[in-house]
């Protein structure tokens, strides 16, 4: 009796999660949302994974098989009081990617600089829309201007995951 | 003496089973206390009411963190088609084929605890004198706060996943298209070509045209055959849409051709034009 409810209980965890929702999600690892350059000189460049800085892994899951994109957009530059770095000079760059059958629409080798325009980075097919996760690494990349003002500059991205309509 | 080594070997067994419960667990279920991950469900709402009538329904917005409070903000945009497929988002309001007017959502704003669920509602009305299809998207956006960066650089990330809405007045749907342009490119060094076919939705509704686009030589053999819209992207109504298919099949020969398009875009009759073009 005992044997018989563990095995239906240990079904019911594993299923569970699975069953109650219909799958469209983005998770981002590590659980923190805000990327921290420290402290940079003018004219310095810094790609955070070069130096032991993080970066983002992006995954995405989709059961509505349906075609859906992932878009970056940069809200707010860099911005310190009334000073500003060009958004050109804030850039992403994929660092690896598992399981997607879609289609990156930069040369995903070389940085892409984000936009205060929605930029789309991938566009799923396939498996990606059926239940695959797609994971999607990005590193981020960020160069003073050599005659920047001083000051603490703070930005804000979004990650948008969403279907084609 | 039998009944204890019998009890002992009773909880060993227990022990063994829990052991293995919270390793399939920890293992298989898809929480991570070191994710950040949001769902939503469903990710696109299709609505199809008379004029004069009302439907309600609910999304599911459920933040699998273990340990963190989500802050989601709900609202309403319009969208418009990019080139590349993909849609631009605009403030509500702002296109005639906005669903602002027919509908209202709410909660739009809320704390999601960890490992909770909340339903945002949706409430779609459409007028009495309403006509054709009304499309949009409801986003739940999540903010974390301002962080401090103590006098460093740094950048906060936003996370947001929409919810797709198609909204149709019940039957005062009109589909209407027209091709309004064929055009082939010129070859490129290997003789692939693309071929650009822009159509116009005079309907009232959201088409999907697809189709094809046959390549005929001056003997009128048919040589290859191209697939338009395979991703089914759709135009708006009042809109036009430029689709581009490429020729990668053998290189053509020096003579005069036909291109041939033929279009279903869900209306009664198909789309069809041909253009002629030179390969030299």
């Amino acid at each position: 009796m005992i044997k018989k409810f563990l095995i239906a209980l240990f079904i019911a965890l594993l299923v569970l999660p699975r069953i109650v929702f219909a799958a469209f999600d983005m998770t981002i690892e590590p659980n923190q949302r805000s990327i921290d350059f420290g402290r940079m000189d003018m004219g310095e460049e810094k790609t955070l994974e070069e130096r032991g800085g993080y970066e983002h892994m992006f995954s995405f899951v989709s059961t509505n098989n349906r075609i859906w994109h992932f878009k970056a957009q940069l809200l707010r530059p860099f911005t310190s009081g009334v000073h500003t770095i060009p958004a050109e000079n804030f850039e992403w760059v994929v660092d690896e990617i598992r399981n997607g059958q879609g289609s990156f629409t930069a040369n995903i080798s070389q940085p892409s600089h984000f936009s205060t325009l929605p930029v789309l980075i991938y566009i799923s097919s396939g498996a990606d829309n059926t239940g695959a996760t797609v994971q999607i690494k990005l590193k981020y990349k960020l160069k003073i201007p050599k005659y920047q003002a001083a000051g603490a500059y703070t930005a804000q991205i979004r990650f948008i995951m969403m279907e084609a309509l | 003496m039998n009944f204890i080594l019998g009890f002992i070997g009773f909880l060993r067994r227990k022990a063994v089973v829990s052991a293995t419960l919270a390793f399939f667990i920890l293992f298989f279920t898809e929480y991570n206390a070191y994710a950040f991950k949001i769902n939503i469900d469903p990710p696109r709402v299709e609505v199809n009411i008379a004029a004069g009538t009302e439907e309600g329904g609910t999304i599911s917005v459920f933040n699998y963190a273990e340990y963190e409070t989500m802050h989601v903000k709900v609202y309403v945009n319009d969208l418009v088609y990019l080139p590349d497929g993909s849609n631009d988002f605009l403030p509500e309001g702002t296109t005639p084929w906005s669903i602002s007017d027919w509908i209202k959502v709410g909660p739009t704003e809320f704390d999601l605890l960890p490992s909770e669920e909340t339903k945002v509602r949706y409430v779609v009305n459409i007028p009495q004198n309403a006509k054709g299809g009304r499309y949009g998207v409801v986003f739940f956006e999540v903010s974390p706060p301002l962080e401090d960066f103590k006098g460093k650089s740094g950048a906060t990330i936003n996370i947001r996943l929409g919810s797709i809405f198609l909204l149709t007045a019940k039957g005062t749907e009109k589909y209407d298209g027209e091709l309004q342009d064929l055009k082939v490119d010129t070859p490129d060094k290997n003789g692939e070509f693309d071929v650009l076919c822009t159509i116009k939705n005079n309907g009232n509704v959201l088409i999907r045209p697809v189709g094809t686009v046959k390549i005929i030589d001056s003997s009128k053999a048919e040589l290859y055959e191209l697939k338009l819209n395979q991703g089914k992207t759709g135009v708006l109504p009042d809109t036009n849409k430029q689709f581009l298919t490429r020729y990668t099949g053998k290189k053509l020969s020096p003579g005069e051709y036909v291109a041939q398009a033929i279009i279903d875009f869900g209306g009664k009759d198909y789309l069809g034009g041909q253009t002629t073009f030179k390969i030299e």
